[in-house]
């Protein structure tokens, strides 16, 4: 039985006050709440066992290197990884789509080679293709979505070729919450070919996933949205994929031997984690990890599936409000981006801000998104584990609150 | 503090009604290559608002302004009002008030008692990541006026000649 209102005793800030209002926190794409496991076990790192890991021979030093690849251990099983080799610790999902930019793309791609990509990316899946295609003469195509917001797979297809190398791709919109159809788009591209790079930065927090099965190249997704700390990021590859690819950042820790003359680069996972890692962050996700698994990625997932669906149904019922993305809760996730009358965005969130209830507005680092919706900002509301039905409703009656500021009036239209 | 003090009326009605707002209109003969015709354009990447600034100047003196912009009411609304404020000013005057509005705004100053309706708009203080949707419109007229300067000594002469 799922009992949100037991899981909510797990996170203290949920007990918070803002603006002298309970906190509805309805901005989790942006970052998750931590419960008291993962905030214990950061501290408990730092007050108990603080050592550099992978070197020390003493105590501490070996079992903080115990408890961080404890952690690495624990991603692999949650993903259906087949090796904890296949498991690289970056600082998030953007370090981690830049490591393929820089080690597999500057090693592997050509003039004139081509990177598929979609409408509805992120700014971290679009940026790093953008600089790489620059500096190696490549070409970045988008495909385009359908008027739901859902990807046009038919057009996915006709810019697929033989030229296409790499498909990189989002789980979930951060925006229109769509989850896209990856099995069939690993199918599609490995047909031609290329590899699949998966964003799961949106979507590995609340669907269950096995790499192997969706048989994506790699996978990158980060700490933060799933309940763990800020800093830690994963990145998953190809055990094949993983060996041949040059290093990312070079320094202590990823090599065998270094002479004056050259260096001999460790055995990966280790050959792509240089420099002294985020060592209790990476500890307190195996904690988030922990928390997720005893509530069970499937049951999580129903919820704010149900959760979604009451939001729609409520906000389709507000006069004035227009939604990005499909209406049902088919194909979608836990994401709902929306406009009201013609009330900008910020003044929108700074009024339910007033009211303790925490949106996004803007851009979400998807400017060519927006662009082909034809506006230039949203808001945001999105869902987890914690949130609960009564929140939704606040959120509602909180809307009404902003047409009221605004003296239910629209601006004049210009 | 109540969310009605930061969305006063004034504001309100500036952001619903906006004043000098659209393009200048140079077809007429009053305008026809008589003065530099200056534009300015800034964003704020953090929301994407945006503003878009036409503006004449005769011997150092801001004759006419029109704006055109996306973005919060706090941002249009300023930007409305900014237009009726700096109208008729000289740059000298304009870029002291410049400098006092977001003196103002940011706090280090007291009172903004000279800028009437403008006054509205102080309740941002307490409102820290709107501020800058407040001083957008301020700090594009800023980089204009800095260009036209720019120009205006490359070219030699102020006013008319230096079209």
């Amino acid at each position: 039985m799922y009992d949100v209102y037991k899981i909510r005793e797990d996170f203290p800030i949920l007990k918070e006050k803002v603006n002298g209002k309970p906190l509805v926190y309805l901005d989790n794409s942006a970052t998750t709440q931590k419960p008291t496991t993962v905030i214990e076990a950061i501290c408990q790192y730092y007050r108990q066992y603080n050592a550099n890991i992978h070197r020390g021979v003493h105590y501490l030093g070996i079992k903080a290197t115990e408890a961080y690849e404890k952690t690495r251990k624990d991603v692999a099983e949650f993903i259906k990884a087949p090796s904890t080799n296949c498991i690289i610790f970056t600082k998030g999902t953007t370090e981690s789509i830049n490591l393929i930019a820089y080690s597999w793309g500057r090693k592997f791609l050509k003039k004139g080679d081509e990177i598929l990509l979609t409408l509805m990316e992120h700014h971290s899946n679009i940026v790093p293709w953008q600089i790489l295609s620059k500096e190696k003469d490549i070409k970045i195509k988008f495909a385009p979505l359908n008027n739901d917001g859902t990807l046009n797979l038919n057009a996915f297809k006709d810019l697929l070729s033989e030229k296409t190398k790499l498909v990189s791709i989002t789980y979930v919109s951060n925006v229109l919450g769509v989850i896209n159809p990856i099995k069939d788009i690993t199918e599609l591209a490995h047909k031609v070919g290329a590899l699949v790079l998966l964003d799961g930065a949106q979507g590995v927090p609340s669907i269950p996933i096995n790499v192997q099965e969706l048989d994506v190249d790699f996978l990158a997704f980060s700490a933060h949205k799933m309940l763990g700390p800020t800093g830690v990021g994963i990145l998953y590859g190809k055990e094949e994929l993983l060996d041949i690819m040059d290093p990312f950042l070079g320094g202590g820790e990823m090599i065998k031997k270094v002479t004056e003359e050259y260096s001999i680069w460790a055995d990966i996972p280790y050959k792509f984690e240089g420099g002294t890692q985020n060592i209790a962050g990476v500890i307190g996700f195996g904690k988030a990890i922990e928390y997720l698994n005893s509530l069970g990625l499937e049951s999580i997932y129903k919820h704010e599936k149900s959760l979604v669906s009451y939001a729609l149904k409520r906000l389709l019922s507000v006069e004035g409000i227009t939604i990005y993305g499909p209406t049902t809760d088919n194909h979608r996730l836990n994401i709902i981006s929306f406009n009201y009358k013609n009330i900008h965005p910020h003044d929108v969130a700074t009024i339910l801000d007033q009211e303790g209830i925490a949106v996004r507005a803007g851009h979400h680092c998807a400017q060519p998104l927006h662009l082909s919706l034809g506006i230039s900002a949203s808001c945001r509301a999105s869902f987890y584990l914690y949130n609960t039905q009564e929140e939704v409703d606040k959120f509602i009656e909180a809307l009404k609150r902003v047409d009221r500021t605004f003296k239910n009036g629209n601006r004049r239209t210009l | 503090m109540e969310i009605e003090e930061l969305y006063k009326e004034i504001i309100l009605d500036h952001y619903q009604n906006p004043r000098n707002y659209g393009d200048l209109d140079l077809s007429s003969t009053f305008y026809r290559g008589a003065y530099p015709f200056c534009t300015a354009e800034g964003e704020n990447s953090l929301c994407g608002d945006s503003i878009y600034l036409q503006f004449l100047i005769e011997d150092d003196k801001l004759i006419d302004i029109r704006f055109r912009g996306e973005g919060c009411a706090l941002s249009l609304a300023s930007a409305s009002m900014m237009t009726e404020i700096v109208k008729g000013k000289t740059l000298e005057e304009i870029e002291r008030l410049i400098d006092k509005v977001k003196s103002v705004i940011e706090g280090k100053e007291e009172s903004l008692d000279e800028l009437e309706d403008f006054q509205a708009l102080e309740g941002v203080r307490n409102f820290p990541v709107r501020i800058k949707c407040v001083l957008l419109a301020w700090t594009v007229l800023e980089e204009g006026i800095k260009d036209y300067k720019k120009k205006n000594q490359a070219g030699g002469k102020n006013g008319k000649d230096s079209k």
